[in-house]
C-alpha cells in the first residue's frame, strides 16, 4: 500500500541580494511534487537549477516565498513553508533527516559522538545507539582509530561518510540526500546505496540529488528533472 | 520538546530609550523551556539593553516581560516586588557576563563563589555545600583540588567556567549570557562553547545569549534575533537566518564573516 508523506504544491523560491544592488535570482518556479513512503525520488538537472535549494526548502533551512511543502507527521500534515521554528525543529527531530553535502564540524566533538547524538536525542538506549554507530562506521569503512577523534582534520571523503552515518543513524520517514556520494570511492558508494535500499525497505521516502548516474540509476525508483527555468518534470 | 507547552518567557512591546536615543523598540519574542535564543547585532544595536531589561536589571520604559514563575505561571517581572525579582535572579535565573570578574567575588575562594548561591537559597550544611561546589568544579572541567584558591589564581577561561558553575549550581531554568566567550582566547572559546552546549542539553536550561559572533549563535542557539538600531530586523531558526538571510543587514552580517576553514 502506498502512502504519501510529502506534498509540495506550487513552490517558488528566489533570492534577493540586497547588497548586490538588489539583484533577484529566481530559482524554483511553480514546483509540485509528491513522494510516497518507500520510494526514492532522484532530482536531476544541471548545476545551479535549484536541486539543493529544493531540499533545503523541504528541510526548512531556506524560507519559501510562495507555495506549500506539506510533510506528514503523526498522521498530521505540517506545512514547512508556514511552520513555526519549533514545529520545524520537531519535524527535524523525528520526521525529516537531511544529509548535506558537507559536514559542519563542531570543535572537540568526536566522530562517534556526532553519530550518537541524533539517536540519543530520539530516546534510543545508549547501548543500542553505540552498536548502531559502530555498525555504520564499519560499513562506511571508517577506521576505528578515527572514531574518537573530532573530524576537523579528516579528509573530505571521511567527513562525508561521518555525515552519512549521522543522517542514517535514526530512521526518519523522510530522508533528504544532497550528493551523498560525491567524494566517495566505489566501495563506499556501494555501502551508501545499500543504506538507501535498507531505508526504503523500512518505508522511508528518500529524496536525493545524485550526481553520479550509476548511483542514481541504481537507487532511484523515479527520476525528476529540474530545468534551467526551475521547473520540475518527470523523466 | 512539546509544541503545546507554554513559554518560559514572553516579551511584548518592549521599549527602552536613553534620553532621545532608542535602544530597544517594540521588541517581542517568546522563549520555551530548554530553548537557546541568540541575539546578534553590532555594538550599539541594543542587544545588551534588551538582555538587561528581560533579566530584571534595567526597567523598560514600556512593554511586558512575563516569566513563568514556578507555581504561579506567567507574571510580568516588572510588576513584581523588588524582593521577588531578586529572588528569581538568584534562584531560577543565571547571568553570565562578558568579563567573568564582574560575576565572581574576588575576595572569596572558588568553592565559596559557587556555594554562595546555594547559601542564598537556604543551604546551611557546610560539608554539603562544599561537596556540591567541588562537584560543579569538576563538571565545568576545573580541578576540584583548587577549591580553596581565589578566582584571581585562575586564568580567564577558567574564571568564566567558574562563573558558569556559580550560576548553574541552583539549577536555574533560564540563563542570560552577555558575550560569554568574547573576552577569551580563541583556543579557550571552543572549550567553553562545547561545555555550554553539553550543559544546556543535559540540564535542559533555556538561555538568551547576546553575541556578535555568528559562529557562537550557530553552535549554541536554535533560534536567533538580529538587532539593528534597537529594532529586531529578522528572526527565525538559526540556520535559516544564517543560510537564507532576508534582511539587507543580516545579509551584510553573514557575508562579512571571514571563513577560517
Amino acid at each position: 500500500m502506498t502512502e504519501n508523506i510529502i506534498k509540495i504544491n506550487g513552490l517558488y523560491k528566489s533570492f534577493t541580494l540586497h547588497n548586490q544592488g538588489g539583484v533577484r535570482l529566481p530559482i524554483l518556479h511553480d514546483v509540485s511534487l509528491n513522494a510516497e513512503r518507500g520510494e526514492c525520488v532522484a532530482i536531476n538537472g544541471p548545476s545551479g537549477t535549484g536541486k539543493s535549494t529544493l531540499l533545503r526548502c523541504i528541510y526548512g533551512n531556506y524560507r519559501t516565498a510562495r507555495g506549500s511543502i506539506r510533510v506528514k507527521r503523526d498522521q498530521q500534515w505540517i506545512d514547512v513553508a508556514a511552520a513555526t521554528p519549533r514545529q520545524i525543529l520537531q519535524l527535524r527531530a523525528d520526521t525529516i533527516g537531511y544529509v548535506s553535502q558537507f559536514l559542519r564540524v563542531i570543535p572537540r566533538v568526536p566522530a562517534f559522538d556526532i553519530i550518537l547524538a541524533p539517536m540519543l536525542a530520539a530516546g534510543i538506549a545508549v547501548a543500542a545507539a553505540r552498536a548502531r554507530a559502530a555498525e555504520l562506521l564499519e560499513r562506511l569503512h571508517i577506521p576505528s582509530r578515527l572514531w574518537t577523534l573530532p573530524p576537523a582534520t579528516f579528509s573530505g571523503g571521511e567527513q562525508q561518510r561521518i555525515n552519512i552515518a549521522h543522517g542514517f543513524s535514526v530512521t526518519r520517514p523522510v530522508l533528504l540526500l544532497d550528493e551523498p556520494t560525491s567524494a566517495l570511492d566505489s566501495e563506499n558508494r556501494m555501502a551508501v546505496m545499500q543504506l538507501i535500499r535498507e531505508a526504503r525497505e523500512r518505508g522511508v521516502a528518500v529524496l536525493g540529488i545524485f550526481h553520479d548516474a550509476e548511483v542514481r540509476d541504481a537507487v532511484a525508483t523515479r527520476i525528476l528533472g529540474i530545468d534551467l527555468q526551475g521547473q520540475l518534470r518527470e523523466q | 520538546m512539546n509544541a503545546g507547552e507554554q513559554p518560559l518567557l514572553r516579551v511584548a512591546g518592549l521599549n527602552r530609550s536613553y534620553g532621545s536615543r532608542v535602544a530597544c523598540a517594540d521588541i517581542a519574542f517568546e522563549l520555551y523551556p530548554g530553548e537557546i535564543l541568540a541575539v546578534v547585532g553590532e555594538s550599539g544595536s541594543g542587544k545588551t539593553t534588551l538582555l538587561n531589561c528581560i533579566a530584571g536589571r534595567l526597567r523598560p520604559d514600556r512593554g511586558s516581560v512575563e516569566y513563568d514563575i514556578r507555581d504561579s505561571g506567567l507574571r510580568d517581572i516588572w510588576q513584581l516586588a523588588e524582593a521577588e525579582r531578586r529572588m528569581l535572579a538568584r534562584t531560577d535565573w543565571g547571568y553570565v557576563q562578558q568579563n567573568p570578574r564582574d560575576g565572581l567575588r574576588a575576595a572569596v575562594s572558588a568553592g565559596a563563589n559557587i556555594g554562595e548561591r546555594l547559601m542564598l537559597v537556604g543551604a546551611r550544611h557546610y560539608g554539603a555545600i562544599r561537596e556540591q561546589s567541588a562537584g560543579w568544579m569538576a563538571r565545568v572541567e576545573l580541578d576540584a583540588e583548587r577549591i580553596d584558591e581565589l578566582p584571581t589564581a585562575f586564568s580567564g577561561g577558567m574564571q568564566q567556567r567558574l562563573n558558569i558553575a556559580r550560576n548553574l549550581v541552583t539549577h536555574p531554568r533560564l540563563v542570560f549570557m552577555d558575550e560569554p566567550t568574547a573576552s577569551l582566547d580563541v583556543s579557550v572559546q571552543a572549550r567553553l562553547l562545547d561545555l555550554l552546549r553539553n550543559l544546556s542539553a543535559e540540564l535542559q536550561v533555556a538561555a538568551v545569549i547576546v553575541t556578535h559572533d555568528l559562529a557562537v549563535a550557530r553552535l549554541l542557539a536554535q533560534r536567533m534575533l538580529v538587532m539593528r538600531g534597537g529594532v529586531v530586523v529578522e528572526d527565525g531558526l538559526t540556520d535559516q537566518v544564517l543560510d537564507d538571510p532576508q534582511h539587507p543587514y543580516t545579509q551584510l552580517l553573514v557575508t562579512s564573516v571571514l571563513r577560517a576553514a
